[in-house]
């Protein structure tokens, strides 16, 4: 019988109340992990929105802003750039692949966006991988429409269904480019990126539901029926933004400089990593603050186990003063409450990530549904595990106050204490 | 010759307010002797076993235990001395309630070896030891032994205190109240059950009761009387 086994013994003799704080200071291991666990994940899903792409080209305003519309199809361009410029620094010798990207329309709350076929043959993200068709082909014709995986879910698409798609964002009383239905022919897999929320036509598409309008409206008097439209050959002027793909990293620096110098019109070429890292340093408030809360509600565990095992101590005295008549040093003494509190907080530790690690399991596949964010159940990181030695360190370092307590109690109290 | 266990000279104990309370101009105590120190509540018979025990340091005085000055120790030293060569037995409440009979007997020889390589040497474990001892205490039901010590009467706790104090064979034995708790039949039982095993293990007995009615069962009688300066002594 050593020291832990009467550690044991004596905690499994008060165990109600020890169980509520191993509930408690477990529940807070979750909560540390999780939102480390949650912000890892939700860096790495970000970060990896686009991959492969090298530059990324619009009208000449900030890295972020060019960043949201033309990935994130958040806000919108300041300006279009024109289908010449696209043409011209496509055709840079550098250049392996480029997709046109023209935004501005959407359908009840989805973007639209205008691209050619290159996008689903370039277009990468998270570990490189490309767009996959859950159902269907990419577009064809010209009123063809692929959705995303949760534009589908959402509105309950399938192939064949009629699509209208109206001028503008929103999703209310905009004016309806209804003249012109979609058809959708292709439903992609879920990415887990903004992808997911978008419907893709053909820039061809983008010009036709926009030939008979000017300025934003539809020119009275002027209409242009689909019939017709098909017949003409429709040539996009200008586009919202492109990405470029390019046969050798070392001469991005190389093309972003010319681009950026461009005669013709004012554009700008940015790195998509860097600018990725830039947004996310703009939320690392957010990711801060979660932290420091997670980091106090552990704080708070670890002050209730300090109280809980402070409030003991007076009804341990004797418990104490037995061990001392029976030869315990204090030396021991201070042991006991130390691997006490060490005990619940590694219990404690254990137990969290245990439910964790259930939670995860059982939650992914919701998350998954409601926020579009895949939660990889993987183990912890260095980091985390670091965390975990943080808290039961600090658990154990709990323990040193009733422990120091007790010893200079027994001293005082001797071995002959009567209650 | 019999030797000496426990002298003490001249010993004068105040608490820390300044308030004497215990002095001992001379008190002797051979090997094997079994004294029997009365006082009543207040007197400082706790103190007494405090002083004894090495737990409370005296104002002055020579307190010597098997030829151990405890003037002379550290408290380190003083704790490992106790452990080694004293067994106590409280008034009552002094056994683990959380730990079995077995264990709260054999604990004391997990907190010194020289208790333990005592027990193994007379009984070949420690376990074996303290079966023993309970057996010889009137204690034979052997699946008791398992049981927590808080299902256990008030006079079973007690044969299983005086086991605990008894195994590994201390030198000296000092008992505080043991029997105060006890009815009268119950009192005489353990008391000769005590006394005959201090005789079989060869220990130094001192009991501290304010019960007169023991008196009759040693040979050697003390008392704690108040002395002039507002104390006891002895």
């Amino acid at each position: 019988m050593t020291l832990f086994h009467l550690t044991w013994k004596s905690f499994l003799n008060r165990k109600a109340t020890l169980l509520m704080m191993l509930l408690s200071i477990s529940m807070s291991v979750v909560l540390l992990l999780g939102v480390d666990i949650i912000r890892q994940q939700a860096k790495e899903g970000f970060s990896s929105t686009v991959s492969s792409t090298d530059l990324i080209v619009g009208a000449r305003s900030g890295q972020i802003n060019l960043l949201l519309y033309s990935v994130f199809h958040i806000g919108n361009a300041t300006n279009n750039i024109t289908w010449k410029s696209y043409e011209n620094i496509s055709q840079d010798a550098n250049v392996k692949w480029s997709i046109p990207l023209s935004l501005g329309d959407s359908h009840r709350g989805f973007r639209v966006l205008g691209t050619s076929s290159a996008y689903f043959e370039h277009y990468r993200y998270g570990a490189k991988q490309p767009l996959a068709f859950s159902q269907g082909r990419g577009f064809e014709g010209l009123f063809d429409v692929v959705i995303g995986a949760e534009v589908a879910k959402k509105l309950g698409y399938n192939l064949g269904s009629p699509v209208v798609i109206a001028h503008g964002m929103g999703s209310a009383s905009l004016m309806k480019h209804d003249d012109k239905p979609f058809n959708v022919v292709g439903i992609l897999k879920p990415t887990g990126t903004p992808v997911d929320n978008t419907l893709i036509v053909s820039l061809e598409a983008i010009e036709a539901i926009h030939v008979d309008w000017q300025s934003g409206v539809q020119l009275p008097g002027s209409k242009v029926t689909a019939e017709q439209v098909l017949k003409m050959k429709l040539k996009p002027k200008q586009i919202t933004a492109f990405m470029l793909g390019l046969n050798s990293r070392l001469s991005t620096f190389h093309l972003q400089r010319k681009i950026n110098q461009y005669r013709n019109e004012p554009l700008m070429a940015i790195l998509p990593g860097l600018a990725l890292q830039e947004l996310w340093g703009m939320f690392s408030f957010v990711e801060k603050t979660l932290f420091a809360i997670s980091g106090l509600v552990v704080v708070s565990g670890v002050l209730g186990l300090l109280a809980l095992l402070l409030s003991s101590l007076n009804e341990r005295r004797r418990e104490m003063a037995i061990l001392r008549s029976v030869g315990a040093r204090p030396i021991h003494i201070l042991t006991l409450l130390i691997l006490e509190s060490l005990l619940v907080t590694l219990l404690s530790v254990l137990l969290g990530i245990g439910v964790l690690y259930l939670v995860m399991l059982y939650a992914s596949p919701l998350i998954q549904d409601q926020f579009g964010v895949r939660l990889a159940v993987q183990g912890l990181s260095l980091w985390q595990w670091q965390l975990v030695g943080m808290v039961v360190a600090a658990g154990s370092l709990a323990g040193l106050v009733p422990g120091y307590r007790a010893y200079r109690n027994s001293l005082a109290d001797g071995m002959s204490i009567k209650l | 010759m019999k030797k000496l266990a426990v002298t003490i000279d001249d010993l004068l104990f105040k608490w820390g307010d300044g308030t004497p309370c215990l002095t001992i101009p001379k008190f002797q105590l051979y090997h094997g002797e079994k004294v029997f120190i009365k006082g009543p509540s207040g007197s400082g018979k706790s103190t007494l076993l405090n002083i004894l025990g090495g737990v409370l340091a005296p104002e002055h005085g020579d307190i010597k235990v098997l030829g151990h000055d405890y003037a002379l120790m550290k408290m380190s030293q003083l704790d490992k001395f106790r452990a080694d060569h004293i067994g106590f037995i409280f008034q009552q409440f002094n056994l683990l309630p959380f730990l079995s009979l077995l264990e709260n007997v054999c604990l004391p020889c997990r907190f010194s070896s020289t208790r333990r390589a005592r027990a193994i040497d007379e009984f070949g474990s420690v376990e074996q030891g303290a079966e023993a001892l309970l057996k010889r205490l009137g204690l034979m039901d052997k699946h008791l032994y398992q049981q927590n010590a808080a299902a256990l009467s008030v006079g079973q706790q007690q044969r299983v205190s005086a086991a605990r104090a008894i195994l590994g064979s201390p030198e000296i034995i000092i008992a505080d109240e043991p029997t105060s708790a006890l009815d009268v039949d119950a009192r005489d039982q353990f008391l000769a059950l005590l006394l005959s095993q201090c005789e079989l293990s060869g220990s130094t007995l001192i009991f501290v009761s304010h019960d007169s009615a023991l008196e009759h069962h040693f040979s050697q009688k003390l008392r704690l009387t108040p002395s002039s300066n507002g104390g006891y002594s002895l």
